[in-house]
């Protein structure tokens, strides 16, 4: 509730500065985002950015927010961003058709065009589940599959007749519940200890120790828009890794931020 | 100040020894043999001839000890080098006696000795330095000092020290405290400095060459010469690695020269002035260093004219550009490189990046940029070359538009705008990119001819109805989550249980009688009381009976009273509920065949009950 009355004054300032269409009274996230809307389509995009950004501050978590929230830092030219917000968009959306297409685009535009290594089994199977389903949906539907398992066992004690279909379908099913509890777990630990994050800075030095150039070794080079993940964070430095880990560095903490913030 | 410079006598002790070398040199046609003498003899020349350098009055000429100060005038809070150098055939020196300095005070002090000898000659050169710091202001003294040497005491003359009040600036000497000689002085001496620059009055950030000549009637002493430049504080500066030479002929005089030439680019406008440029030539064995120095130049810098285009960004000279791109061919949404090279003469290493022209749906990003300078007949001329990835955002025969740069020709006096050729790009589209991607109309305004394919990212969405605040589920949530996954496993086993009960229910008779024969009995018990026509004692023993068989899993019929005991005896019950049965049974019998008062029958029913109760736990526990 704090945040929210935050937020309210913070567009009272921001609508006052900019001669925005609505009244500071009728100002809440909703009315908020609709005047970010408009600044956007007036092509005011840094003003857009700002409320979109004082949303989120607030609280506000939602997928067509981080959607015109990437749309606007795209047009900014600040790719990084852009990936960024998409990113956090399609986490909460992963089958919105707009984000992925917008995704796509922002990155073909990255300087560092990476290529994929081979993952393992599990890492590929969590990328297929995070294309489709949050980790919320995943656990509904495996949720889903134990209850359909139960009933199918239950149908089988009690049905001499049913007993053999559906023990088999049960059995069938169970693999199906394995597999998806392993991608949630591993989904889940990948999430805590490498999450995704995504360079934010126009160009960044990759260092072989978390300090600049002059006391390590610049290992390579990345620029805005760069998905990696994080493998350790010290303060003011995070390591960061590409693609199947083959890449590492330390990169300064306000060259990358997170898709999912803890 | 120095007191020792007297160079008359340099030109006495060079001529000399070129007259020499030359000798030797004649000689050396002539007997090889000399050869090997000939270096020698020069050093021995040399040093005979330099030795004379210090006789510049009779009374120093006859005194081993001499004096000199790095200046004249000082600030009370200042400080004066004052160095005594002890000159002779001793191998002994002792410190000079300073007990006798009464205006200043020895801050500090060193000692450096030289001792040579030459074809069994030794001479020896002790030099005292001492920083004096004045104990007053106004005119001040260094007093006599006396010097032991030998078996004589020298004493030097006194130094007047003029010591002005605290904070006055004074000018400071030179740092070698070599007097310099004007280049006009020198003419006709066997060295001597010019300094020349090649346009007076040249406009801001033109190229100027500042020459600097070093004249050479003779060869310098060994050592090198060094030039010191002048600071040039209002130009950018280049300098000229390669330092023509020539001979000319000066009043009279054969010189070679050598020109050392730098590069200037006026930074600020108005009248400038270039402080004079120094050569110190390094002294011989025993003479001191020769310090020469230029004329101060003024150059008055112009201001460019006003009517300069919008996208002049202050180059100077006369220049070409050229544009290229890395590729031919490319992908959508793939980077090629934009190479821009700016060649010509004048500020080449200030120069800025043209602007590129305003293209819709191109990308550029960060540039680098490197310079390549050279010099042709002095002048300073080089390529500087800007390269920046540039994606192109549709697909299509492209042509990257001409990119106009603007330069001030100098030697015109106009402003000149040049441009490079358009760069032709075929750029296919991406299979890669989603379908979904919008299609738009081509921009008109870009210069660029193609089809369009991909230009921008999907239009933002409307605001949503309620806009979420978490992305997770709360801790309730977590506990229904747990909870969903572990009733089930309990209605599984539920079921399992009541199934496996139903099966051995049908399968198991024992089993059935046994689950079954509290709850017949019971019935039989109630019936008989709700009913007025049955005799509530033969429904007692029925019950009974019809209990204990389905416990005992045995007929009914047939089962006499002993039978029963035995069996129940058999079954280890204990002996107080088995003669409970036997009494009950008795009890029924003479109930059933010898009418009982209503009272009485009611008491055997409600003893069966009770017996029926206490068996079933004990036959209940022991099954």
């Amino acid at each position: 509730m704090k945040q929210l009355m935050g937020l309210c004054i913070g567009l009272m300032s921001l609508t006052l500065f900019t001669t925005s269409l609505v009244t500071a009274q009728d100002v809440g996230p909703t009315e908020a985002m609709l005047v970010a809307n408009q600044h956007y389509e007036a092509g005011e995009y840094t003003d857009a950015t700002h409320i979109y950004e004082s949303i989120v501050a607030a609280g506000v978590q939602d997928n067509v927010l981080y959607y015109n929230l990437g749309n606007a830092y795209y047009k900014k030219n600040d790719l990084g961003r852009a990936i960024l917000n998409y990113r956090r968009a399609q986490h909460l959306a992963p089958r919105d058709g707009d984000t992925a297409a917008n995704l796509a685009v922002a990155r073909l535009q990255t300087l560092d065009q990476l290529e994929k290594t081979e993952e393992g089994l599990l890492t590929n199977l969590v990328e297929v589940a995070e294309e489709w389903l949050t980790l919320t949906e995943a656990l509904m539907w495996a949720l889903i599959l134990w209850l359909l398992i139960c009933v199918l066992v239950i149908m089988a004690i009690l049905s001499t007749k049913l007993r053999r279909v559906s023990l088999w379908g049960g059995a069938i099913l169970g693999v199906f519940l394995l597999i998806s509890l392993f991608s949630i777990g591993n989904r889940y630990y990948l999430q805590q200890t490498a999450p995704v994050a995504v360079i934010v800075a126009q160009d960044v030095d990759i260092t072989s120790g978390p300090g600049s150039g002059d006391q390590y070794l610049i290992e390579f080079n990345l620029h805005s828009g760069a998905e990696v993940r994080v493998l350790e964070s010290r303060p003011n430095w995070r390591r960061i890794a590409l693609s199947g880990n083959d890449f590492q560095g330390w990169v300064p903490a306000e060259a990358v931020e997170l898709v999912i913030v803890p | 100040m120095c007191k020792t410079v007297n160079n008359s006598l340099f030109t006495i002790h060079y001529s000399l020894l070129t007259i020499i070398t030359i000798w030797l040199d004649t000689r050396l046609k002539q007997d090889t043999h000399y050869s090997i003498n000939k270096f020698i003899l020069i050093i021995i020349l040399t040093t005979l001839t330099g030795s004379m350098l210090p006789m510049d009055s009779l009374v120093l000429a006859q005194s081993p000890v001499t004096t000199k100060v790095d200046r004249d005038t000082i600030a009370r809070n200042e400080q004066v080098t004052f160095t005594v150098t002890v000159s002779g055939d001793f191998l002994n020196i002792p410190n000079p006696n300073m007990s006798s300095l009464q205006d200043f005070v020895v801050v500090s002090s060193s000692v450096s000795t030289q001792v040579s000898i030459v074809n069994g000659e030794m001479s020896s050169q002790k030099v005292f330095i001492y920083r004096l710091q004045p104990l007053a202001e106004g005119v001040l003294t260094i007093s006599p000092i006396e010097v032991i040497v030998g078996s004589r005491i020298h004493k030097t003359a006194p130094i007047e020290i003029e010591v002005l009040p605290d904070g006055t600036i004074i000018t400071p000497p030179d740092t070698d405290s070599i007097p310099a000689e004007s280049a006009d002085t020198l003419i006709g001496q066997d060295f001597f400095v010019e300094a020349e620059i090649s346009n007076q009055s040249p406009y801001l950030s033109e190229q100027l060459i500042y020459t600097f000549r070093i004249y050479q009637a003779i060869q310098f002493p060994p050592g090198q010469p060094d030039y010191q430049p002048p600071p040039f504080t209002d130009f950018w500066t280049s300098e000229i690695v390669e330092q023509p030479h020539y001979n000319t002929e000066t009043a009279g005089r054969n010189y070679l020269v050598t020109e050392v030439n730098t590069v200037l680019f006026p930074a600020n406008l108005g009248s400038l002035t270039i402080d004079p440029a120094g050569l110190v030539i390094p002294g011989g064995l025993l003479s001191p260093d020769i310090r020469l120095e230029s004329k101060p130049i003024t150059v008055d810098i112009r201001p460019l004219p006003e009517n300069a285009p919008g996208n002049f960004s202050g180059a100077v000279g006369e220049f070409d550009i050229r544009a290229s791109l890395s590729d031919v061919e490319t992908k959508a949404n793939e980077p090629v490189t934009l190479f821009i090279e700016i060649e010509g003469t004048g500020n080449v290493e200030t120069l800025t990046e043209p602007e590129l022209p305003d293209l819709a749906n191109w990308r550029f990003f960060e540039s680098q940029i490197s310079t390549e300078t050279h010099t042709d007949d002095g002048i300073l001329s080089g390529i500087r070359t800007f390269e920046r990835l540039v994606v192109p955002g549709r697909a299509g025969e492209l042509e990257f538009p001409p990119i106009d740069f603007t330069y001030y020709n100098p030697h015109n006096e106009e402003y000149q705008t040049i441009s490079t050729d358009p760069i032709p790009l075929t750029v296919i589209p991406d299979d890669s990119l989603p379908v979904s991607i919008s299609i738009a109309a081509p921009d008109t305004d870009s210069g660029l001819s193609g089809e369009p394919v991909i230009l921008d990212v999907q239009h933002i969405k409307a605001v949503p109805v309620s806009l979420s605040t978490t992305s997770g589920v709360s801790m309730g949530g977590w506990l229904f989550y747990i909870s969903c996954w572990i009733l089930p496993l309990f209605a599984v086993g539920l079921v399992y249980l009541f199934h496996s009960r139903q099966q051995r229910l049908k399968q198991d008779t024992a089993y059935a009688r046994d689950q079954r024969a509290k709850r017949r009995a019971m019935k039989t018990l109630d019936n008989a009381k709700q009913s007025p026509t049955i005799n509530e004692a033969g429904a007692a023993g029925k019950a009974l009976l019809g209990y204990l068989a389905d416990k005992l899993n045995t007929p009914v019929a047939g089962l006499t009273t002993t039978d029963l005991v035995k069996l129940l005896q058999s079954t280890q019950l204990s002996e107080d509920l088995v003669n409970r049965v036997n009494n009950l049974l008795l009890q029924i019998d003479v109930g059933r065949y010898a009418p009982l008062s209503a009272a009485s029958d009611a008491s055997i029913s409600d003893e069966t009950k009770q017996l029926i109760n206490d068996l079933e736990k004990s036959l209940g526990k022991r099954r």
